[in-house]
Formats: structure tokens, sequence, C-alpha cells
């Protein structure tokens, strides 16, 4: 019994431990960890942020811009800006809005160069405040019913109605992380969704009158 | 929630070619202090831009009311189409394009795009105006920068700051004037209508508008008019009582 009185306190502080070490352990970390540690110097955990961000910044400078070449470039770019600009990021606010914040500004300039409908920074609908209920639920049936859509009629929205889709319904930011992501009113990310939602139900009706039910 | 589009593989990877640079020390990171500076930068552009803003819009009330401007709004339409032709436009526009500018640069603040740009600009104006009404009120640093300007010792206002006292003086048939005295149908004072004037400063007989009540002016008030002159007569149709015009030459002295 003496025995068991000294072993199972022993046991729960190594079970604390290890538990410990596998939370603190890379995969574990988030971002924000990891982007304080190379604020800290820690030059090598950048590889872990481009590691979970390459992809997914890709995906969306492909949806964004409607393109596939040259979008590695510009991400590359993106990352280049992420790391000498690391210091003026809040660890206590979300990693992922801010470097979608430097890719946004990064592919705004590459439609700059493309020249097609480049995105203004002030637009009409910043001026006024709109009033705007995001519901999950009706978020996840609507992804549902616009998958279609987006599949076969992105390429038609104004990249302003393009770019809110893609982060809402493909990235899946919430209308709070987009308005920062975007530096515009949250109530102007829900009036630009709703606008782009019936612009996409509009090229998708007229798809289907063209070409049957797709 | 289900992504549309799964973390795709066939992606080059970018990791070497980015973090290669940033090994090889060929891509650096901005210190801690650059930024705090661009902030403190950015601040004191904000601050000056709002402080300039004020300025003006203080400068163009003090305009209006020790030229006299704005008691013309109560000429009916005449006065009224004569208030805008001689509204200080220039800084005006000055004002409008700071504040657009300030509204832009606070945009860079999380609290600057949060709220809709038609408040930021309507929250800008109001407290502009009231700050901007309050230092008129002063009635300090106009009248100190007037005078400096008359003594030419101030190169960037004082163009604006000698135009207070010609409109809308200049204007044919508006005459600035001070009461000596009143009778029953007509008043006498002293008209002073600056330099570019149309008539020659001197003591004229005012005659009252046929609505108007002698009782309604007192001595030494200072008064706008609109009316014909003719010798030393001034037939009025509209009077309206100013604040005392700064370095107005009274006759008497």
């Amino acid at each position: 019994m003496g025995f068991l009185r000294i072993i199972q306190p022993l046991s729960f502080t190594c079970f604390l431990l290890y538990n410990y070490k596998m939370n603190t352990g890379e995969e574990n970390m988030t971002d924000e960890q990891i982007a304080s540690l190379v604020q800290n110097g820690d030059k090598e955990k950048f590889g872990l942020l481009i590691d979970r961000y390459q992809s997914k910044l890709t995906r969306y400078g492909r949806k964004f811009l409607a393109r596939r070449e040259n979008i590695e470039d510009i991400v590359q770019d993106v990352f280049i800006s992420t790391y000498q600009n690391i210091q003026d990021f809040d660890t206590s606010l979300k990693f992922s809005s801010w470097v979608y914040r430097i890719a946004h500004n990064a592919f705004v300039n590459g439609l700059k160069k493309q020249s097609i409908s480049p995105i203004t920074s002030l637009d009409l609908d910043v001026l006024l405040s709109y009033q705007v209920y995001e519901d999950p639920d009706v978020r996840e049936r609507e992804t549902k019913e616009l998958k279609k859509m987006i599949d076969s009629c992105l390429d038609t929205l104004k990249p302003k109605y393009r770019e809110v889709i893609v982060l809402h319904y493909i990235e899946d930011f919430s209308y709070k992380e987009i308005s920062d992501i975007l530096k515009i009113p949250t109530g102007t990310v829900g009036i630009r969704i709703k606008r782009a939602k019936e612009e996409l139900r509009k090229s998708y009706q007229e798809l289907e009158k063209k070409y049957g039910e797709l | 929630m289900e992504n549309f589009e799964t973390k795709q593989n066939t992606t080059e990877k970018i990791e070497p070619s980015a973090l290669e640079k940033i090994r090889s020390g060929a891509v650096i990171a901005h210190s801690k202090n650059y930024f705090r500076l661009r902030v403190i930068a950015l601040i004191l552009v904000i601050s000056l831009t709002f402080l300039v803003s004020i300025f003006l819009c203080s400068l163009v009330m003090f305009n209006l009311r020790v030229s006299g401007q704005a008691a013309l709004i109560g000429f009916g339409n005449h006065g009224t189409l004569l208030f805008f032709l001689l509204f200080p436009w220039k800084l005006f526009l000055v004002n409008a394009v700071l504040i657009i500018l300030s509204g832009l640069l606070l945009r860079s603040f999380r609290f600057g795009y949060k709220i809709p740009v038609l408040y930021l600009g309507i929250m800008f104006i109001i407290i502009m105006t009231i700050v901007g009404i309050a230092i008129d009120q002063v009635n300090f640093l106009h009248p100190v920068l007037l005078r400096n300007a008359n003594n030419n010792s101030m190169p960037l206002f004082g163009g604006v700051y000698q135009r207070t006292e010609r409109p809308p003086l200049y204007i044919e048939n508006i005459y600035r004037g001070k009461i000596i005295s009143v009778d029953t149908d007509y008043f006498v004072a002293s008209i002073e209508n600056g330099k570019e004037c149309c008539v020659p400063p001197a003591e004229y007989k005012i005659i009252l508008p046929a609505s108007f009540r002698a009782d309604k002016l007192k001595i030494g008030e200072f008064i706008l008019i609109e009316g014909n002159a003719k010798d030393d007569t001034i037939v009025a149709t509209e009077i309206e009582a100013i604040q005392e015009p700064p370095f107005f030459e009274d006759l008497d002295q």
C-alpha cells in the first residue's frame, strides 16, 4: 500500500508532463504561438507557417484572381512580406486573418496588373451601415446549396463579390474575420455576400437556360 | 463546415525558396521599433491633419462673421445668393480634402474601418464644427493673426485674413456701417466699405424700409445695409445687425 501511495502521484505527474509535452509539440502549437516564436528570432519556425498556409493561400489566389498562372509567385511574395512584417502582428489576434490580409493586398495588386475590374479601396457600400445576422446553420445549408453555383459561376462575379464568397464559403471565415481581412465594416461584408449570392443565382439560372440542367 | 476544395498537394512547395531567402538573410524582418515609429508617424499626420482642419473650419466661421457675410442670409434670395457666391469655397474645399485624407488614414486602425465611412465623416465634421465655432467665439487666435496679416508679417494665410475685411463690401449695393443717430424713418450711419468701395467713407442718411421699425436700431451698433446710394443718402431695402468688424475706421475719430 505504501508503495502505491508513492507511485500514484508520481505516475500522475508523469502523465501531466507527457500531456504538456504533447501539447507543446509543433503540431499542436497554434499559429499565434508559432508567430510569437518567429518574432523572438526562431526563423526556422516560419517554415511551419508556410506549410500551414501555402495550399490555402494558393487556393484563395486561384479562386480570387480566377487564373492559375503566377499564383505561386504571388504567394511566395506574400510569405516574404509576412516574414518582413511579422513584428507588426499582434499575437492576441488571429494569425489567419492577418496573413489573409497580406494575401488580399497582394492579389488586389495582381488584379491591377491584370487591369480587369480592379477593387477600389473606397467602394460605395462602405459608406453606410447595414444590419446583418450570421447564422452558422444557414451558412451550412447555403454552402451545400451554393456548391454547384460556385463551381460553375464564380468566375462571372465581380472581384469584390468573388472574394467574399471565397473567404466565407470556401476559406470558412466569419463575417467579422472577413471584415478584418478586407478592412471594411462587418455590415458591408454581409451586404456584399448577399449581393454576391444573388449574382451567383442569376448567373447559374442563365447557364441552366443555355445548357439545360447542370 | 465542408470545404469545396480539399488541401491541394499538387502545388509546388514554396517553403525552400521563401525560407531559404529568410535563412540566408536576403529577407530580413523589420524591427518592432520600425512599426512603432510608423504608428507614431501616422498618429502625428492624422493629428496634424485634424488640427489644420479645425483651424480652417474656425477660419471659415471667422471669415463669415467678421465680414458680415453671414448676415447676407437675412437679405432674402438675393442675399442668400450673394452669401453662396462670396462663401470661401477654396478654404472649404481644402478642408473637405483634409477630412477625406484623415478618414483614409484612420482606416489604418481597426476602429477606423469598422465604422462606415459616412458615419466617420459626419463624426469628423461635427467635432470639427463644434471646436471650430468654439475657437471663433473665444475670439483670440484669429484677431491676432488678422493683425499680423495686415502688418504683412504672415505670408501663408495673410491674403485669406485680409479678405475678411472686404467681402461683401465690394459688392455694389451692400454697405457696412456704424449707427450714429436714429430717427423715426431714417438713421445716420458712418459707412466704411473698405478700400475697394463704391462710395467714399462718410456719414450717410439711411432711409428705412417701409416695414422696418426704427426702435430695433441702437446707436453704436454695426449694421449691414442693402440699398441704393445717391449722394449722401441710401434707400435701404434690407438691414441686418453685425458684430463689430475688425479695423473698422470710425469716422468720428
